[in-house]
Formats: C-alpha cells, structure tokens, sequence
C-alpha cells in the first residue's frame, strides 16, 4: 500500500509573491520527514501543494509517478490523506462520526457503508488509543484527545501518506510529545509515510527521519536531523546563533539559542 | 438518539392534520364530514366540495410545496454557506421574480395573480444565472460562497432598485405587486401546480444530491477535498437545488420571507448535526410553518384574510428571538 510522492521543479505563488521556486524533493516512503523554517518560509504552502489543495505555478508533484492534479481526486484521497490546520467539526459530532468520515473516498452513493468500514474504524480508533472513547462527543475531548480523534479519521482513510500541518499547535509540551510520538509509531510499526510541518526544531529533529529545511523559496538543507541540525546549518536556516548538543535522554541533536 | 424517527414521525403527523385544517377552515364553513367528503367521494354539484376541491385543496397542496422547498432550501443554505444567518434570498431570487412579475404587469399588462407565474420564474431565472455567474460558477476553482451571497446581494438591489423604478411610474402596476410581493397562497389554482411542478421536481432531485453529498463539507473545505470530494462540484450542485426549489416557490407564491432563515434553526434542535436528518425536519417543519401562517391568516381577522408572507414574518420573527434567547439555536 506504499505509494510515492515526489515534487518536481516545484513553484507556487500566490499572486506575483512567489512563495516557492523550482522545488525537487522526493518523500522518503514509510519514513517521517517534517519541513522547518521560519515562520511565512512557505512550509504549509509546500504542503499544500504536495496534498493537491494548492495548485502549482509551474513544476508538478507526483503521486505514483503520475501528476497529482491529472488524477481523479477520489483516487488521490485514497492514497494520500491531509490534516489540514484550518478545519471545523460540527457541534455534537462524536468521535466514531468523525473517524468514520475518513472512509469517505473508499464509499459511493451506491456503496455507502460496510462491516469492513466498521472493523476499519475501530482499528483506527485502537491506533490513536481512543477505542475507549468513541462515543465521546468531540467538544468534550481534551485537546490532545481530538487531535488523536483526527489522526484517527486520516488514518481510517487508508492511504500509504499522511501529512499533517502543523498537528501540534495549540497543544501543551506532554500533548505535543504524546501526538509525536504516536506518529512516529505509526510510522515505525505501520510503515506509514508521514509529512508534518513543524515549527519546534528540537522536537522535529527527535521524532523525525528526515528534515527539510525551507528558506527564501527553497530547501536549504534535507537530510537526517544530524546532517541538517547543525550550528552552521541553524545559521543559515534561522540567522541565530546557537549550539547544537546532543539531547541527553535520545541523543537527537537539540539546539540551545546563545 | 433512538427517538428521532418518532420525532419525524409525529411532525408528519402534525402536517397532516395542520392539511386537513387547511382544507376545512375558511370564509365559507363547513364540517369535517364534508371536508373528508370532498376528498374521498366527491361530489361535482356540491358547493362546499367544489370549493374544497377547486380552491382549498391547491392551496394547501401549494403551503405543503411552498414551505417544503423554503424550509429545505433554507437548510442548504446555511450549511452551504456555513452561516446561520443565511437565508436564500440572500441569492437575488426574489429581486428577479419582482422584476419579472413587474415587467409582466407594466408592459404586458397583466392583472390575475395566476397569470404572473412564469414571467417571475423567468425573472427568478435570469437572476441566479447572473448571480452563479458572478458568484464563480464558471471559474475553476468553483463556486465561493462569500462571493455568491455578494454577489446575490448586488443582483438582488440591482433587480428591485429597476422594480420600483417601474413602479415609480405605474400606479396599476403597484396595485397588483403589492398582493404578489407579500407573497401567499390563495389564488393558487391546480394549473399553477403544473406549471411549476417540473421545476419543483428538478430542485429536489438535485437537493437529494446536494444532502447526500454536502456532509464531508462540515469538516471544512479542506478535510473534504483532503477525502476525495470536488468541493465545488458540490456546492454548484447544492445552489443549483437551492435556486430550483426558491425560484419555483417565488414564481408561485410570491416572496415568502423568513421560512428559510428560522425552520433550519427549529430542524437543528431535532436533528443535531447531521445533514440528512436536518434536511428531512426542514421539509416537514417548513411545511407546518406555512401552513399555520396561512390558516392563522384566514382566521386571525374574521371576514378578512391576510396573506401567508405576512403572518408567516408575524409567527417567524417573536419565535426566532425566542430560540436564540434559550441558546437552541446549535451554532454550525
């Protein structure tokens, strides 16, 4: 169920802002790449693009070696799924509504609902630890609960890509860690591909397999946290001056602002 | 949870007797064993039956219609929209209507109210073409819904500012829009049924696709094209149902306020969220409300009648401060 994404000669603008130029990335399949940069460096823009809600200036991303905007989007919903940063639920919506509305592409007007679309629920809810919760409404979750709850509905999506904008905004430091490392599991167990944006350099360089790092329209550095956090390199990518050390309890690299 | 089937059920149940109401109280009095009469042996020589047949009967048939279709596109709407203050004359249908009813009235010099059925669908027509055209239906991206209700707004004062401009200069032509634009539902005869019953039938096959196929969207524009779903596909298809359904009832009953905006808002509190069930309470709720506002209007002043646009704003308004004072009122 792996599928490939890549971006070729990418560039998105918004208007006459170019935002991003001539972008050439290929994701690593089954691995967690998550972009950083500093803020307006276009990471959810390259984002976006990559989930086909943007459309590029010039340049393609493929999906299977084939352009995403030349598929039908039924077909790309059921390979690569986004959980976007703005989103609404409505008020007494509970969390298996939510989840089961991931199944969405893999059902028709004709082929609405299936014993195999409820054992995929559930197993999406066992993934994310809310099996206990499913007939939770989403208001009263906390807030790490209905990110996990959304997770949950990307992941009864099915698809071999999950990206995700920013999903630990508004969260505390234990929530942060606790979406993070449900990912990481995710991906680790699963083989799930997964792109984030992120705004945390550190926590990004510990739960992920790879960094891209955004600046001035382009990827400055992408490689595995230790070839891309480095003092130089968070020169480059921030214009601050810092040290890099080892994280004392994983040994990820962590930056510590002079 | 289990009890809404029930609740749908009773509401139904309710329509159908307010029918009956509807069929049994007027100018001209009769028992229920005659109004039962008049529908299940009818008797052509019959005074009271040919008044219920001829009279009564495509009235009340019209407040089911009428209401159904307002109440439904009014839910539509406000989930298309995703605001609860929408309502579908915000599209401009109504100032299209008005203009063509007063073209129809000014220049061809029409006078029975019957008469001024297709040239307000004409008008209904010609404004939601512009406005859909105006509102993005055309560009790729598709139909924006800010952008629509804009450009409703725009349309919609541009048709009633040419409207009272030819009303400024036709006092005849005043005297028969000021019954049509208060809109109601006497003088409505079967033919007028016909008339706009194909257009009825076409806005609700496509609001059945419109409810099927709106629910991703609550989840944001974002989540629904991220689940495989042409957003603007489906937004095209819920104004198309949305006009449909309007700019039938408009043609035939005049511009009956307030049904779209207040109904949905009584529908959430039976339905929650979930945007068949409110689709379904919408219809039935809408058909009530008409129907009380027009049998309210025959009753209220005895020997007169008040037309259903009137009574229905007189019900709507105290009963819409009610709900948002108690917070039933379920934010989208």
């Amino acid at each position: 169920m792996t599928s490939s994404l890549a971006c070729e000669r990418l560039s998105v603008a918004f208007g006459a802002n170019q935002v991003l130029e001539n972008l050439d990335f290929a994701v690593a399949e089954g691995k967690v790449t998550s972009i950083v940069g500093p803020n307006a460096c276009g990471k959810s823009t390259l984002l976006r693009t990559l989930a086909r809600l943007l459309k590029p200036t010039s340049g393609t991303v493929a999906l299977n070696g084939q352009s995403i905007f030349e598929q039908p989007t039924r077909q790309v919903a059921r390979q690569l799924a986004i959980l976007p940063q703005s989103r609404q639920s409505p008020a007494g919506m509970r969390v298996h509504d939510l989840v089961l509305r991931g199944r969405t592409p893999h059902q028709s007007p004709l082929r609405q609902w299936s014993e195999n679309d409820a054992a995929i629920v559930a197993q999406a809810l066992a993934d994310v630890g809310l099996a206990q919760h499913a007939d939770r409404l989403l208001e009263e979750l906390s807030g790490g609960q209905r990110q996990r709850a959304w997770i949950a509905m990307a992941l009864a999506q099915q698809t071999g890509i999950l990206l995700l904008d920013e999903p630990t905004t508004f969260l505390d430091l234990p929530h942060q860690v606790e979406i993070l490392s449900l990912l990481s599991t995710l991906s680790r167990d699963k083989g799930q591909t997964i792109v984030m944006v992120l705004h945390d350099i550190n926590l990004a360089a510990r739960f992920s397999d790879y960094l891209v790092a955004l600046r001035d329209r382009g990827i400055l550095f992408h490689g595995t946290p230790e070839e891309v956090v480095t003092p130089q390199n968070i020169a480059a990518i921030y214009d601050i001056d810092g040290v890099v050390i080892a994280d004392p309890t994983h040994g990820t690299p962590h930056v510590i602002p002079r | 949870m289990q009890s809404r089937p029930v609740l749908f059920v009773l509401t139904l149940v309710a329509v159908g007797c307010l029918g009956l109401l509807s069929l049994r109280i007027g100018i001209r009095p009769v028992d229920w064993s005659t109004t039962l009469g008049a529908l299940l042996a009818y008797e052509p020589t019959n005074p009271d039956h040919i008044a219920i047949r001829e009279l009564r009967l495509p009235r009340t048939l019209a407040a089911l219609l009428a209401g159904a279709a307002l109440g439904l596109a009014g839910a539509l709407m406000q989930v298309v929209t995703r605001n609860p203050l929408a309502d579908p004359g915000l599209l401009g249908i109504n100032g299209g209507a008005a203009l063509g009813v007063v073209i129809a009235i000014w220049g061809v010099g029409v006078a029975s109210q019957a008469a001024l059925v297709l040239p307000a669908l004409a008008g209904a027509a010609l404004a939601s073409v512009l406005v859909l055209t105006l509102g993005g239906a055309m560009d790729r991206q598709g139909v924006d819904p800010i952008r629509l209700v804009l450009a409703g707004a725009a349309v919609g004062a541009l048709f009633l500012a040419l409207t009272w401009a030819l009303l400024m200069l036709s006092r005849e032509t005043l005297d028969v829009y000021r019954f049509w634009v208060l809109g109601g539902f006497n003088g409505i005869n079967g033919q007028d049924l016909l008339a706009v019953g194909p257009f009825y039938a076409a806005g609700a096959a496509l609001a059945v696709v419109a409810v099927l196929a709106l629910d991703p969207l609550l989840l944001g524009d974002d989540t629904a094209r991220s689940l495989g779903v042409r957003v603007g596909l489906v937004r095209l298809i819920t104004i198309a149902a949305i006009i449909g359904l309007c700019g039938s009832t408009v043609a035939m009953a005049g511009p009956v306020a307030f049904i779209g905006l207040i109904v949905p808002h009584l529908a959430r509190s039976f339905s929650g969220a979930d945007i068949r069930k409110l689709a379904l309470f919408s219809a039935a709720i809408g058909s009530a409300l008409a129907l009380v506002a027009d049998i309210a209007g025959r009753v209220i002043i005895p020997g007169q009648e008040i037309q259903a646009g009137a009574m229905v704003a007189l019900i709507g308004g105290p009963a819409l401060v009610l709900l948002v004072r108690q917070h039933r009122a379920v934010p989208l």
